[in-house]
Parts: C-alpha cells; structure tokens; sequence
C-alpha cells in the first residue's frame, strides 16, 4: 500500500476532476475537493459520490488565497502533500477575460498554494497548447511559437508556462495534457454533452450541413476514465513524474471516420467537408450561419488540423494501455448519445416552434428563401 | 392573430405572454408550470445549444436584431428574458 | 422396428465386403428406422465404431443393397468422444450455438440400435448421458422457436401479417420439437413429428399444436393465429418470445451506411449494393433511430408523413439494411426448422433509367427501396463524373462564346467539340458507364447505350456536330446554337435539365458544388476514383469558380 496522501482536487466538481476524486478517495488518500458553487459531487456515470474521505471545501480559484481567509488559506496549505489543479473554463466562445481569471489567474492562485505549504502539483493542462502546428506533437514541447486558435489555447499556454516558471522558485509540478475529453472507453457513458457533443448534435440533426474542413484533418478524442488513471498515476507516483509532461490522449480520428461512422446511423445527416478556402459564411442560410458563428466557428481550427501526439512519458509511467478503438471507440460514444437520449431525438426546430405558435413571417431571408436544393437535405 | 404586435412602446405586460409561449415550446422539459421565477436550465432543462435556439426564437418571434451575447449569458429565469425581450423591443420601437 | 434384427444383419453382411472395415468395431443402426419411424423407401444408415482414436473418414459410403440405398458411416471412439464434448461446450455457450449436424449425430448415435460387438457400443453411448442431451436440444429448439414468434411479433407490428402468420408457423414447429425433446423426443429432423406427437401420447398440448400447426388449419386470421401461436409457445415451455409493448427494438445491421445527395437518399450495404429509396422510403428511413422501440419508430415516421411505415421497415429488415432486436437480448435472428439462417435478401436490380442524375440515382416511386444495377463505387465514380462533365460543358462554352468574340475560329472549333463530348461524357455516365471511354471515342461508344426516343435522337445528331466546321459568323453562331440544343436534349435525357441555371449566378455555382460534395462524401467512404483531375482539384482545393469574371 502506498503512503497515504493529502491531496488538494480544484475543479473537483467537474467532469475530470470528479473523476479523480473519485480515484484518489478509493485509493485511500484524504481528499481535498475544491469546489466553486456545487457542493455536491457527481460522477461521470451520474452516481453522487460517495463522500468517504472527501472533503468539500468551496473557494474560488480566480480570488487571491483562492478566496480564503489567511487563517484558512495557511491551514490549507500546511494540510497537503499535493494538489491537483483541474479547475479550468474548458468550453469555448466565452469572453476573453474568463479564460484569464480562471484559467491563468487561477493557475496563478494555486501555484501560490503550492508555494506557501511546499506542495507538489500536478496540473492538468490541454493537448492542445500546440495550437496550429502540424506533425508530431512531443510532451517536451510548449511553447514554440505556435499560433493558437482561440482564447482557450492561450490561456492554456499561459497557465502552462506558469507552472514551467514556478519550478524555478522550488514549485515541484507535473503536466497532463489531455486531448479532447469524452465518454467511458468501454461505455460511452458520458456525464456533460459538451464541445464536441454539441457539434455531433449540431451535424447529425442537419442543423449544420457544411464545415470547412479536410477529410484528412484529426481529432484526438479521449475517454474521461482514462484521463482520470493517467492524473490519478501522476499524482501517485509523482516522484517518477515531477518535472514532466504527460499526454493524456487517444486514438485520432479523421474527419473522414467521422463521416463514415455518422453516416452508419439512418436518421443522421452527415455534414459535407468543403474546403476552407471555399467556405461562405454568408452563404448560409441564415439558421445555419447562427448555429455556425455561435457554435461551430469555436472548433474551425479542430477540422484542419492533422497533428499527432507522441505519448511516450505517459506510455512509460501509465500501466493502463492507451485507448485506441478508433471508429469503434465513435460507435460506442455515439450509441451512448442515442440511449440517453441526446442525439437521435431532436426537438423541434425555430422554425416549426414559431409556427406552432402563429408567430411566423417575422423575417424570411437571406439565402435559405432560395435555396433550390430546398431544406430538406 | 397578429403575428408581430409591434405597439409605439412595448411593456412588459405585453410581451411577457408570447415569451411563456415561445419558451414553454422550445423547452426540452414539458409539463412545467411556468412562472418568472421558472429557470431554464434547472427547470425547464434547457442546455446550452438550446440556449442559443431560443435566442434564435425569441429574435425571429419577435422581429428583433440579433440579441448580444453579453445580454443573453446573463439570463436564467424566464423573468429575466421578459425584462430582456422588453427592453430591445423599447429600443426597437426607439429607433 | 419396421426391419427385422435378422434382416439388419443379413443386409449387412452383404454391405460389409464392400466397405473397408476395422477389426473389432462396432456397428450401428441409426437414424428413422432405429427411432421406430421409416417406411420402405427410408435409408438403412450403418454407422461403423472402431476401438481407436483414429481420425476416420466423415464422408459417408453409398452402396444399394436389395433395392434399398444403405449409407455407412464410421467413427473412431475419440470422434465420438469429441462429438460429445463439443455439444456439451456449446450448450454451455450461446444459446443455439451448436450446430444443427453435431446435434443430430449425437442423437442418432445415443438412440443407435447395437448390431455388432454390443460392448462397444455401450461403452461409447455411455459418454453421454441422454438426459444431457435431451436437455440441449430441448434449449436448441427453444432458442430457434424463440427467435422465430420475436420475428412474427416484428412483422405484424409492422403490418405484414402473412408473412407474420409463416414465421409463427416456424416458431410453432420449433418450439413443440423443444418441448417434445425435453419428454425425450430428441430425434432431430421434424419430418417424423406426427410420430413423435403419437408416442407422446394423448396430451393436450399435442392437441392444441395440430389445431395450430398450420394457418389453415387454424381457421384464423393472420394477426390472430400470431397472437395464438405466441400463446401456445409460452405454454410449450419456450419463454422469451411473449408479446409485449416495447420489447422491440432498432438494431444497427453491419456495415451499412446513408449518403443523401441533394433530395435523394442512398443505403450502401456492404459497401457494396446500392439502394436508392423513394421519398416515402426516405422518410421512414430517416426515422429509424438504434435503439428506439418499434412503437417509437412508427410515431417517428408518422410525425415525418407517413403513417403506415410498417411495411417499408419490413422490407428494410428483408433487404439487410437494418436488424431488429429483442430489447436486452440482442438481434432478433430468425431461421426456418433444419434451414440455414436466412440471409440478406436482394431484389432484382432497378431496371429505371438512366442509371444515375445529378441529384442521385433514379428511384421508381415514393415507396421504392430499389437496388441500384451497378455495384457501390462505380455508381459513385459515375454520379461525380456526371457532375463533374456537367461542370466542363459550362466551361467549354464560355470558351466557345469567348472565341467566337475574338474571331479565333480554330479555338472555338476545339470548344465546339469539347462541348459535343462533354455532354456525351454525361450522357455515358449517367447510364453508369464508368470508366469512359477516351474522349475521342464517346459519339461511337453512345452504341453501348440502350434504345430509347432520347438516346437515338442523341446517337442521330452526335456524329454531324463532332465534325463541326467553324470559320466565320454564321458558322460561329449556328454551331453554338446547334450544341445549346444538342446539350439540353442531352440534360433532358439525363435527368440535369436544372443544371444550366446553376451557372448563371453564384448562387447556382455553389449549389452545384455542395452536389459535388455530397457526392464526394460517398466516393471517399467508398475510395472511389475521383473522376479526373480537375475534379478533385475542385473539391480538395477550393473552387472558385471557373470565370468567375465573366458572370
């Protein structure tokens, strides 16, 4: 049996974090479980968690002392050996200066924690910190002078460079980087439709019919169970891992998988992959280009991008084999989606709504008026 | 029926019956008494694209311009949209 | 025994200097007349068991000994051992999971009557307990009997009654064979069961199975004799199959996959066959959704405009496209007694054409799910080629009328004759001739096409265009109007007549490539070639459409 640990989890009640608590609770250890608002953690199955060595603690990672008093904030920091930071905005379209607060701010915040009671941390950061470069993507790099897609991105990689700077003043830290957070490898069970979820929604309910993309281009999906483990060795191991990066990622899919598995599904539509260069906003019609500009532009980068990412570390310190699957691992999520109910049973539209309710006529433009090739496609 | 009741200054009142209606359809939860106090998210289990559909609605239903996104993030009861909807069509019958 | 044991023996020692035999085995009478059933056209079958663990030939020998045809069999001990043990394992195992064949020579064997050296055959029927056995088979039908009522209670739901009637009829036969088996009726084949029923004896379950064995005899109606024969299959002991709301469900059949291009809908099974749905068909389509109830999916496609989906789902089921399954249980595998498991049906190919348009491939009514006559990738090859020389037509008109400007009569000749093949591209293409024929050869190669009003008028004017002069104005003008008429006689004929317009704004230009591209969703999945280059130019690179200036 390992030594028994006191670990701080922020983000606990999020999608990953739950998940870790979780994990470190059934391993023993004293948890910690910082949370902002949600006093009441929820696996990713649903399942409340069982609150056996969890301890909810509510605090605010954009404040100074994470919101605390000084009295708390130093009683916390001399009560654990190690905290694990996944508190972070992980959706996209919010205001730039969100992403600031609670995922650089915040970052910063914890780092001062680590800092006052000598803790270690681990810091859950993204794949993504790539941003746009092309090729094989090395757990050793960070910054090398990448254009990022969105705010997202860069503040990742402004937390994450935090954290490279912090060990410079003794702040003992590891990094996992997860790709794309989705459902059980095994299951598809998935607590939160978000992010790609809601482009899936978006696309098979022909919602959104074109995307400017490249059959070629990959998406790295990862199963929240499995990110999970990785975080969970991470922290227990944290001696082999400290100074280190780890990518917490899964088998790639091309846009071109995806096509070929939604297109498995009778009451899907499948979106046509047009190339960007020849991508017309405004030639939507006008409840597409809505969906598109409030949605779907957010993940624009994601369909061109053809990077991989070398999991070495991870593969070294991780026992559990790195997911792969492929289109199964798609099936699987998607099958999930259709038993819960998510995907396969679209509500109706605005358009069928207002005229339910007599409330049409308020303004029929733009390019759908026209479209010869009519809606129904 | 009218389908734009577009009077000279829009209250309250007035639009707070075609918001019920037009909320209480979108809604993925029916069978819910709906009240201003009524939120969409715990309520009426509205999730995030189907925040951006009623949006939609609301604009299109109501013949207004695109509602800012500021305004709309800051909504959760269908009270706040009754004060948010008035406002614009104030501002609408302004210009 | 219809056969005296004296006549067995004697027809025996006539059959036993034919066959190469092995000291010391063993010999048996199996099958029909060991049971106590045959008649005097049955078969002898002697199976030979040698003391050994020999690997013995399977094949059985064929001789005719006093007008009566007498297969011999042989075995060693360990085949016989290993047959048992393999059907202990698979009963074990998924239900029905034994094969029909194994089954049977156990059978046989266990109910063998001992013609030579009685010790061995004891001693090898020992290796089974019958009550073991009995068991098995008892499970084996009911799984067979249980998968044929679900199917029934599949097609009545859906509306096909009759076809219902036939499966439960199926059902029936399997689940009394179950529930004879477990009073130790185990012999196999059901052609000997009105013997199996009298030995049982007087029982009112064997009363009940003749009043049903059969629709007719039933003397009820179709949905009826389902409802009574799912009855009587609880009663014989075959749970699993009852009727009851929502246990049926929508099941994803394999490597089937939907492409829409434009209005119309495709089906690809096994990326191979090609079916094209009419509108209706399209709409019921669209509404099957894994893992819904059959209930669910009906209001589906009711809320979609067609009520009454039933049988077009039914014909979906038929053609492989999609699976039932019994919620919780799995797909719903139904198989006629002693038949291989039925297979995906295929329908004669459409005979519509042209094969293929623009907007998808030609369907023959709302109902239609009809199968397309070429196999998946040259239809996808043929639909983004069709596309694509209707795109080139374009093009080489504006070169045409652009020369024509500038008095450059040999370039406009080479136009002229661009356009001339261009559409004849189309023309080949849409009746799924793929890959084509160089461009030099397309006006002799129109005699591939059948005969037909529009494609003789086309073959009539094809030659006296391809050799065009054009060297002044008047030439200039007549030969473009005389190819505008030649290609909307060859987009009527091709089902393209809205094409034209598709390059008459920007609107049209992207319209005609979200066709493109919708056709390309297919070729990718298919790994179909992109016809030519420039195609794939288009889709891969942008396109921007081709003079752009000039619109």
């Amino acid at each position: 049996m390992r030594r028994r640990l006191r670990v701080l989890v922020t983000g606990a009640a999020g999608l990953v974090g739950a998940e870790v608590t979780a994990r470190l609770a059934a391993a023993g250890h004293e948890v910690t479980a910082l949370v902002h608002r949600t006093p009441v953690l929820v696996g990713n199955d649903g399942t409340p968690l069982e609150a056996a060595g969890v301890r909810c603690l509510t605090a605010d990672v954009t404040r100074p002392r994470l919101g605390l008093s000084e009295a708390d904030h130093e009683a916390l920091a001399g009560g654990i050996d190690r905290i694990v930071h996944c508190a972070a905005i992980t959706d996209f379209g919010r205001p730039e200066e969100d992403y600031q607060r609670v995922n650089v701010d915040g970052t910063a915040h914890v780092l001062e924690l680590a800092r006052a009671g000598g803790a270690d941390l681990v810091h859950v950061g993204t794949a993504y910190v790539c941003g746009e470069r092309d090729g094989l993507i090395l757990e050793t790099e960070l910054d090398e002078g990448q254009r990022l897609a969105n705010a997202y991105e860069a503040s990742k990689l402004r937390a994450e460079t935090l954290v490279h700077k912090a060990r410079a003043d003794g702040v003992r830290s590891a990094v996992v980087r997860p790709s794309i957070v989705v459902g059980d490898e095994h299951t598809g069970v998935v607590r939160d439709y978000k992010n790609i979820y809601v482009v899936l929604k978006l696309t098979t309910e022909g919602k959104v019919r074109s995307i400017p993309g490249q059959y070629e281009a990959r998406l790295d999906l990862v199963p929240v169970d499995y990110v999970a483990d990785v975080i969970t060795q991470v922290t227990e191991r944290f001696d082999e891992a400290a100074g280190r990066t780890f990518h917490a990622v899964g088998a790639p899919l091309t846009l071109r998988d995806f096509s070929d598995v939604m297109a498995e599904y009778p009451s899907f539509q499948v979106p046509r992959f047009v190339p960007p260069t020849s991508f017309d906003l405004g030639r939507l019609p006008r409840e597409e280009r809505v969906y598109y500009e409030r949605v779907v532009a957010l993940y624009e980068s994601y369909f061109r991008r053809r990077m991989a990412f070398d999991a070495s570390n991870t593969a070294q310190l991780v026992a559990r084999p790195a997911p792969g699957g492929g289109q199964d691992f798609l099936r699987r999520l998607i099958d999930h989606c259709l038993e819960s109910g998510y995907l396969g049973a679209p509500l109706p539209g605005v358009a069928d709504v207002l005229a339910r309710l007599d409330l049409t006529g308020a303004d029929v433009s733009g390019p759908a008026a026209n479209d010869a090739n009519g809606a129904g496609r | 029926m009218t389908s734009h009741p577009n009077p000279p200054c829009p209250t309250e009142d007035a639009t707070r019956s075609t918001v019920y209606a037009i909320v209480g359809a979108m809604a993925p939860m029916t069978g819910v008494e709906l009240a201003d106090e009524t939120t969409l998210v715990a309520d009426l289990a509205y999730d995030s694209l189907r925040l951006i559909e009623l949006t939609l609605a609301l604009e299109q239903g109501f013949g207004l311009p695109e509602l800012p996104q500021e305004e709309t993030a800051m909504v959760t009861t269908l009270g706040d949209i009754v004060r948010m909807v008035a406002a614009a069509r104030r501002q609408e019958a302004a210009r | 025994m219809i056969l005296s044991e004296e006549y067995l023996q004697s027809l025996l020692d006539k059959a036993y200097p034919q066959i190469r035999s092995v000291a010391d085995c063993a010999v048996v009478l199996e099958g029909s007349i060991a049971e106590g059933f045959g008649n005097s056209s049955s078969d002898i079958d002697f199976l030979l068991i040698a003391d050994s663990d020999a690997d013995l030939p399977t094949m059985p020998s064929l001789l005719f000994v006093d007008g009566r045809r007498v297969e011999i069999r042989t075995r060693s001990v360990r085949q016989v051992a290993e047959q048992f043990s393999a059907v202990t394992a698979a009963a074990a195992g998924r239900p029905g999971a034994a094969p029909e064949d194994l089954l049977n020579r156990c059978q046989r064997l266990l109910r063998s009557f001992p013609l030579r050296n009685p010790e061995l055959v004891a001693k090898v029927k020992g290796l089974m307990s019958f009550d073991d056995f009995q068991d098995t088979a008892r499970e084996w039908w009911a799984h067979a009997a249980r998968q044929s009522v679900r199917y029934a209670l599949v097609l009545r739901q859906l509306g096909e009654e009759r076809e219902a009637a036939a499966w439960t009829e199926a059902g029936l036969l399997q689940a009394v064979k179950s529930w004879a088996a477990g009073r130790g009726e185990a012999y196999l084949e059901p052609k000997w069961l009105p013997m199996q029923l009298d030995r049982i004896g007087d029982h009112p379950l064997c009363a009940r199975y003749r009043a049903l064995a059969s629709l007719d005899v039933s003397g009820l109606d179709a949905a009826d004799y389902v409802t009574e024969g799912a009855r009587l299959t609880v009663d014989l002991g075959v749970t699993g199959a009852e009727p009851e709301a929502g246990r049926i469900t929508v099941a994803r059949a394999g490597a089937v996959t939907t492409w829409q291009t434009g209005e119309r809908v495709h089906v690809v099974r096994g990326q191979q066959d090609v079916f094209v749905l009419g509108d209706r068909a399209a709409r019921a389509w669209r509404s099957l959704v894994f893992g819904r109830t059959l209930e669910q999916t009906l209001a589906t496609a009711q809320v979609a405009g067609v009520p009454q989906a039933g049988p077009l789902i039914a014909q979906f089921l038929r053609f492989g496209l999609v699976r039932a399954a019994w919620k919780g249980e799995g797909t719903i595998v139904p198989r006629m007694p002693l038949a291989a498991p039925s297979g995906d049906v295929t329908p004669p190919p459409s005979t519509a054409r042209p094969v293929v348009g623009i907007g998808g491939a030609a369907a023959g009514g709302a109902e239609a799910v009809d199968l397309v006559p070429v196999p998946a990738r040259r239809f996808s090859a043929a639909a983004m080629t069709l596309v694509w020389s209707n795109v080139l037509v374009e093009n080489a008109r504006e070169d045409l009328v652009g020369a024509l400007d500038r008095g450059q009569w040999s370039v406009a000749q080479l136009s002229a004759r661009r356009m001339l093949r261009f559409s004849l591209r189309g023309v080949l293409s849409a009746y799924a001739v793929n890959p084509l024929p160089p461009d030099s050869e397309v006006v002799r190669r129109l005699s591939l096409l059948p005969a037909a009003a529009d494609l003789d008028e086309i073959r009539a004017s094809a030659p006296s265009l391809e050799t065009l002069t054009v060297a002044c104005d008047t030439e200039g003008a007549a030969a473009l109007a005389a190819l505008d008429d030649f290609v909307a006689l060859v987009r009527r004929a091709t089902g393209a007549h809205s094409f034209p317009s598709s390059f008459g704004s920007s609107d049209g230009w992207r319209q005609t490539l979200e066709i493109g591209y919708d056709w390309l969703r297919l070729g990718a999945h298919l790994n179909a070639d992109l016809p030519i280059d420039e195609a794939s130019d288009l889709l891969s690179s942008g396109g921007a459409q081709p003079h752009a200036t000039s619109v």
